[in-house]
């Protein structure tokens, strides 16, 4: 019989009625759901820091405060974490602070069992889809995305053999993580690619996934944990957000990375790792305020910059083929679109390109992705770029000729409203055109 | 999606736990609200006890009880409570707990 995809569910009850929590998780964790209780916010957030949950229900009213502002930090912990909330009021005002604060589901009290296990379990086949989706678009992405990036492909290549660690630096967005799990891959170590945002984690959370602990080293800690250090041997360590570590956590890690060894909290024995470390920041991480020195030269031993997409137009055609392929093998990229998309200045760079091609391709009735199916309503306002279609390799008379052509087409081959258009003379445009077939001659 | 026969049995488990419970979570409410108004409490700790046991009354089947929790619960949202009315109200849901019929 096949497995219900409620069996590889975890779920987190965050509901301060003891009764009704224990009933919920009975229920629950018959179907095969892992599920644990917080009864109050402060509790839920631990949880949420230290282990993963597919979903978290949770009551709209507890002791130390109300579901949305904990939504809200929550997902600064997890952003795949999905919400549920309950209320016995059926308010529309508390419907819409649930979902503005990021909840999925908003279930009235009193609560139907049938009708939650339903909500769950579509909410786990969600989850399940989106992360093989994303997935399947992480692997597929084309980090360099364009021949002239051959360059760069090839220096990263070269990075991806050596053993040393690796400091990336760009913009939010920019696929430094893209770019880790590709120098991971290229380097054909054998042990896995694991990855930790190091944002928003405090010291203790930190360190207690980067080392792991032993069962008892602190309240909760049920059973040992093996970290991140541990997981990672044979293979790479990526931390994100780097710049976002804590300062105590700093010397921790740098005894780990230098000496290839260290011990899980609450543990004696000495464990040794030989993983990779590749750190990634859009802070300068060579800024002593952000890193310690020592540290950020433990870890820089390759730099890589990875240029904003705005910087590297040329790169946009191939990215968004490699990832509309990912997302819907078979799709035709039409060139208007193409066109569209090369305009804008995507200042949230490759994920924000993403995003739309994601909810571009969802849409899409044909096989053909065109203007007009290009979902840029949440693309940020003002980010067309003047002369953007135009690639940054070209040289100041080609745009020049590229452009002048274009105006005459547009006027249908009318020199004198084209000249007009211009802003130059009829006689200064024919020696324009003069002037571009010229240099166009071999 | 129908709850499967074992999922029915661990409801019917703690049913039964809360059925054994439901006394002393009422006395806890009747205590609570003796002790707002005679000014040793806070009328919102009561307030949430109510809130809390008409919710899960509600949806654990004892719905018998659910609408006189229901109207303590309102009785006690207001800063300045009836307590007589409080306190009859909680003395109302007790009965019921003990006589259903």
């Amino acid at each position: 019989m096949a497995k219900s995809p409620l069996e590889s569910m975890s779920l987190l009850v965050v509901e301060d009625d003891s009764d009704l929590a224990l009933s919920i998780a009975a229920v629950m964790a018959t179907a095969g759901i892992k599920v644990e209780i917080a009864s109050t916010f402060a509790a839920a957030e631990s949880w949420v820091g230290r282990s993963k949950f597919d979903v978290a229900l949770v009551d709209w009213f507890l002791p130390d405060g109300e579901a949305p502002e904990f939504i809200r930090r929550a997902r600064l912990k997890d952003e795949t974490l999905q919400f549920v909330v309950m209320t016995s009021q059926n308010s529309v005002d508390r419907a819409v602070d649930a979902i503005k604060a990021g909840a999925e589901q908003f279930l009235i009290k009193p609560l139907d069992f049938e009708a939650l296990q339903i909500v769950l379990q579509r909410m786990v086949e969600k989850s399940n889809e989106s992360r093989s989706a994303a997935a399947a678009v992480e692997e597929d992405i084309d980090p360099f995305g364009s021949q002239v990036a051959d360059i760069e492909r090839s220096r990263c290549a070269q990075i991806a053999a050596q053993s040393g660690n690796v400091i990336i630096s760009g913009e939010t967005g920019s696929g430094k993580g893209v770019l880790a799990r590709w120098i991971h891959v290229e380097s054909g170590r054998r042990g896995p690619f694991v990855s930790l945002n190091c944002a928003g984690l405090n010291p203790e959370l930190l360190e207690s996934e980067l080392f792991g602990h032993e069962r008892g080293a602190f309240t909760g800690a049920n059973q040992r944990k093996q970290g991140l250090f541990e997981l990672a041997r044979g293979g790479t360590l990526f931390l994100d957000e780097l710049g976002e570590l804590p300062r105590v956590s700093q010397a921790k890690i740098l005894k780990a990375v230098e000496e290839g060894r260290f011990r899980r909290l609450g543990g004696t024995q000495e464990i040794t790792t030989d993983a990779r470390l590749i750190g990634a920041s859009h802070a300068d991480l060579s800024d002593p305020e952000v890193l310690r020195p020592d540290l950020f030269y433990r870890l820089a031993t390759y730099r890589v910059t990875i240029r904003p997409l705005r910087e590297r137009r040329e790169a946009i055609d191939a990215i968004t083929r490699s990832i509309v392929r990912a997302l819907r093998p078979g799709t035709q990229i039409a060139p208007d679109a193409m066109a569209a998309l090369r305009t804008h200045r995507w200042p949230g760079n490759i994920r924000e390109l993403r995003n739309v091609l994601e909810r571009s391709v969802s849409l899409l009735r044909g096989n053909q992705l065109t203007r007009d199916d290009l979902d840029m309503l949440n693309v940020s306002s003002g980010s067309v770029e003047p002369g953007a279609e135009f690639g940054l390799e070209l040289t100041l008379a080609e745009v020049e000729a590229a452009h002048v052509a274009r105006v005459l087409r547009h006027h249908g081959g009318n020199m004198s409203q084209a000249a007009k258009s211009l802003g130059i003379s009829r006689t200064t445009l024919y020696k324009k055109l003069a002037q571009h077939d010229s240099a166009n001659t071999p | 999606m129908k709850l499967s026969a074992d999922q029915e049995r661990a409801l019917e488990g703690a049913r039964a736990m809360f059925r054994e419970r439901l006394g002393d979570r009422l006395e806890d409410v009747k205590a609570a609200v003796d002790r707002a108004a005679g000014g040793d409490g806070e009328r919102y700790d009561a307030y949430r006890l109510a809130h809390s046991l008409a919710g899960t009354t509600a949806t654990l089947g004892f719905t018998h009880l659910t609408p006189a929790l229901r109207i303590l619960e309102e009785t006690l949202e207001v800063e300045t409570p009836d307590w007589l009315e409080a306190r009859a109200c909680i003395d109302r849901v007790i009965a019921l707990h003990r006589d259903p019929s």
